[in-house]
């Protein structure tokens, strides 16, 4: 079991430096530098732009460039984000908190409703709630995530004015809330871009559950425990639902890319500062370090998912940990 | 998709436009208070005027920290006529007009509360020219050699020469910073300082928090020197996606939109909170030739080196109707590389007139003719080019649609190259393309025209003048007009110098778009600037029977 999760994290730290590396001359090959990008008016002299170049290293040889962003990145050092003007260390933790938060809560939304569906349906199999439910996640899954956002700010935020249409928090009054005020205008402001995300993964999780629950009820140990005169509630949900978990953990690995996807749009529509919005400025402006280091984050994220996955898998099938 | 605005519709909101601007009339009072939130796009990178370049550092920027002296509405940069004092309460010409003394006006105060001194000027020349620094600001204060404080009020420029532009240098390129906060950082560690992110000004507003990419907040300084602002709190609220802005327009949650895009004109007019303001614009959109091979910039562009095809390729664009289709009633036809709210605007320069017909003789006069595919060619070679346009900018993407038929009217070949913003930039600084679709905002001051047409600019790499246009004769009437210390004299070099730019075609002006603000009805604007709209925000009120719950949060509350 040690030597399989080990294997996986040397895995993991292979494919992030591939990736970042990828993601740094890729970048560089593209036209245009960030200082092209933000010092952008005819106006302003070239010599300005020769300076600022030369200060963050841009005129040196791009093998040059890429020794000396390795050698900061193994020591921690995202480099400095000429478009924010602040180290590229601080400018993410401003916003990785943000996109965890929006993440974390749209995951477990995500989750818990697709597995509640899925069990719904399996149990109303081929009833009209089954139909129905079937019919609304297959709406959902197949909605593009930024007009499915953009349908839930118009109708709740414009029309019914339900909640706040952007940001994280109200911009007047928060200063002046109490703790548990900020709390509540928080979580106000949270609710659409997290259903948003939510919406579109427990469509996917609600029709994986339901193959799965409907898989295992064929099993012969379920045949046998309802021979035995157990209740259909229980068989459901201590025989048939645990074991048709294992297939809906491995999809807890592939959501984490599918969110962090997701927020990218998201995060846009809604104005969440988050790491999916810095990542799309951060394209515009050309900052390569802000780029470099989020495409970095965004793997390790992914990787530490399909390892969470990988573990969590082990935990729950003993056939795993033997292998 | 986009439609065009029918004009006939347009006229009733125009005219109620015009009613709810007449308000700028209406007694101002004497009301203090309220909280106006500002909708925008990006967030500040700087709270620094040397260094900060984008829009958002600029307006904030413009609030917490002073200018010697501010422009009149002509926004006239020759002397100090119409120009009023900020910092300084006064000044006086040198009898050789070779320096100007300013007097710190002697009430002014840094939010901190120390005395702003003449010192301080000194500082922030020296700091703006440091080379550590680099400030985009330094170039243009090249003709100020120093400055010296004989006391603590008064701080004398010397320049190198004198210049019709003394004082514009002096009072207006530079925003003043306190010494005593910034004397101890390395000017080349400034733009990461703390200064930088919580900085100390003089101005009408004081900095009171930044949390990144979410909001800046502002408050009134009750003791600024010249009056108190009468708006209580400023709160720059940052949404990078334009529809969610004006989203919150029409929901109330954002009092302020700087651009409302023509085709969102009418569902904000007619929202019942909401009004529209028309301001002057500094905005203005062209075709760019590309006079250089990009490929080899050695050599001339194997098209657009000729002269005589560019006056053909713009005679065979009809402006007016690109710029009814795109704006209809809310943009004007560009005359040249200006607009209307500048006072070097020209109305009478000679213009190449719309005329297919003179086009085509010309192109076959000039050996291009039509080939078998309706497109003309010359000894084998099609008369094909692209247009580079950024995706970011419907308005541009949407006059490229149109100046393609317009070119293929006459035979000629033109392909939309769409790219993104960055690349665009990189690909207009480098002069790699053919044609570009720009859009720009002009300066306030004529002579930075040199900058984007001037041979200097053409031969430095880099250089604004991207589409490498050269003309001496251009270079010395607007070097001529600079010189000139008579405004009526100068405007006459500078006519000269436009007729002699619209003669040579090196570009296809196009439009000038109206800028439309939107503002919610309960705060009265008085006055907007096309330079900064917010010039004048000090006066701006809230009437207390207007106010809503946001507007309630008393002085002492904020200062809690």
């Amino acid at each position: 079991m040690l030597r399989l999760l080990l294997r996986r994290a040397a895995h993991g730290v292979l494919i992030v430096w591939l990736v970042a590396t990828a993601t740094f001359f890729l970048l560089h090959l593209a036209p245009g530098d960030p200082i092209a990008a933000s010092l952008d008016s005819p106006l302003t002299p070239p010599a300005v732009r020769a300076h600022y170049r030369h200060v963050y290293g841009l005129d040196q040889p791009l093998s040059a460039q890429y020794g000396r962003w390795l050698a900061m990145m193994t020591h921690g050092d995202f480099g400095f984000s000429f478009p924010h003007r602040r180290p590229v260390s601080a400018v993410i933790a401003s916003a990785l908190p943000n996109t965890l938060l929006l993440m974390g809560v749209a995951l477990v939304l995500a989750f818990a409703a697709g597995i509640a569906l899925g069990l719904l349906q399996a149990r109303h199999r081929g009833r009209p709630l089954d139909w129905g439910l079937g019919l609304g996640s297959l709406f959902f899954y197949s909605m593009p995530d930024f007009w499915l956002a953009l349908m839930l700010l118009f109708l709740f935020a414009f029309v019914w004015r339900v909640f706040p249409v952007t940001g994280m928090f109200d911009p007047v009054m928060y200063p002046y809330y109490g703790f548990w005020q900020r709390i509540g205008d928080r979580l106000w402001h949270l609710v659409l871009p997290a259903c948003t995300l939510a919406l579109l993964s427990a469509a996917a999780i609600a029709r994986f559950q339901r193959a799965a629950l409907l898989d295992v009820s064929g099993e012969d140990f379920v045949l046998t425990a309802r021979a035995k005169g157990v209740s259909e509630r229980r068989v459901l949900m201590h025989h048939v639902l645990r074991n048709a978990l294992l297939p809906v953990i491995t999809l807890f690995g592939l959501a984490l890319p599918v969110l962090l996807g997701g927020s990218v749009f998201v995060e846009k529509v809604f104005s969440w500062p988050g790491m999916g919005l810095l990542t799309v400025e951060a394209i515009g402006t050309r900052d390569y370090p802000l780029l470099c280091a989020a495409v970095v984050i965004a793997s390790v994220l992914v990787i530490a998912g399909s390892f969470i996955a990988d573990a969590l898998y082990a935990v729950v099938d003993p056939r795993v940990r033997l292998e | 998709m986009r439609t065009p605005l029918a004009a006939s519709s347009l006229l009733p909101l125009l005219a109620v436009i015009a009613c709810q601007h007449g308000d700028r009339a209406r007694t101002q009072g004497g009301e203090y208070g309220g909280t106006m939130v500002i909708a925008v796009a990006g967030d500040a990178d700087a709270l620094l005027p040397p260094i900060t370049v984008n829009a958002t550092s600029y307006e904030v920027d413009g609030l917490v920290f002073e200018n010697l002296a501010r422009p009149g509405a002509t926004l006239d940069p020759i002397g100090d006529q119409g120009w009023t004092g900020e910092l300084a309460d006064s000044w006086k010409w040198g009898r050789d007009s070779l320096t100007i003394g300013f007097h710190i006006d002697t009430a002014a105060r840094w939010h901190d509360g120390v005395p702003v001194r003449s010192s301080d000027v000194k500082f922030t020349i020296d700091l703006y020219k440091n080379p550590r620094v680099g400030s985009y600001v330094a170039p243009l204060l090249a003709n100020i050699d120093s400055v010296s404080t004989p006391d603590s009020s008064i701080a004398v420029f010397w320049f190198k020469k004198r210049y019709p532009g003394q004082f514009y240098d002096a009072a207006y390129q530079m925003r003043i910073l306190p010494r005593h906060a910034l004397a101890g950082t390395d000017p080349a560690q400034l733009q990461s300082s703390l200064f930088a992110r919580h900085p100390i000004g003089s101005g009408p507003y004081h900095f009171v928090s930044w949390v990144p990419r979410q909001t800046i907040e502002l408050q009134a300084d009750t003791s600024y020197h010249r009056g108190r602002p009468r708006l209580e709190r400023l709160i720059w609220s940052i949404a990078p996606e334009y529809n969610a802005s004006v989203v919150r327009m029409l929901a109330g949650d954002a009092d302020f939109l700087e651009f409302v895009n023509p085709v969102d004109i009418q569902r904000v007019g007619h929202a019942p909170n909401v009004k529209l303001v028309p301001y002057p614009s500094m905005a203005y959109g062209y075709l760019l030739f590309n006079e250089r091979d990009p490929h080899d910039l050695s050599r001339p562009n194997a098209l657009f080196a000729d002269r005589s095809l560019r006056r053909a390729l713009t005679m065979a664009i009809d402006r007016r109707r690109v710029t009814k289709s795109v704006f209809d009633s809310l943009g004007s036809v560009a005359y040249g590389p200006y607009t209307r709210a500048l006072p070097y605007f020209d109305s009478t320069v000679a213009e190449l007139p719309f005329s297919p017909d003179s086009a085509r003789r010309v192109l076959d006069a000039l050996g291009w003719h039509i080939g078998a595919d309706g497109i003309r060619v010359k000894n084998g070679t099609p008369l094909r080019f692209s247009m580079l346009v950024p995706t970011s900018s419907a308005v541009r993407m949407q006059t490229a649609v149109m100046l393609q038929a317009m070119f293929q009217d006459v035979g000629v070949k033109a392909d939309i190259e769409s790219a993104d913003i960055g690349t665009v930039r990189q690909r207009s600084q480098s002069r790699q393309f053919q044609t570009l679709i720009e859009a720009m905002q002009s300066d306030g001051n004529p002579s930075t025209i040199l900058q984007n047409w001037g041979i200097d600019a053409a031969k430095a790499k880099d250089g604004g003048n991207a589409g490498s246009y050269e003309n001496p004769q251009f270079d010395a009437l607007v070097d001529t007009a600079i010189a000139q210390f008579d405004p009526a004299r100068a405007k006459s070099y500078y006519f000269r110098a436009y007729n002699v730019l619209n003669d040579d075609a090196p570009a296809i002006w196009l439009w000038e778009p109206a800028t439309v603000a939107a503002v919610q009805k309960r705060i009265h604007p008085v006055d907007m600037r096309a330079d900064e709209w917010f010039a004048n925000i000090s006066q701006w009120y809230i009437p207390s029977a207007e106010r809503i719950q946001r507007d309630q949060i008393r002085l002492a509350e904020a200062q809690r």
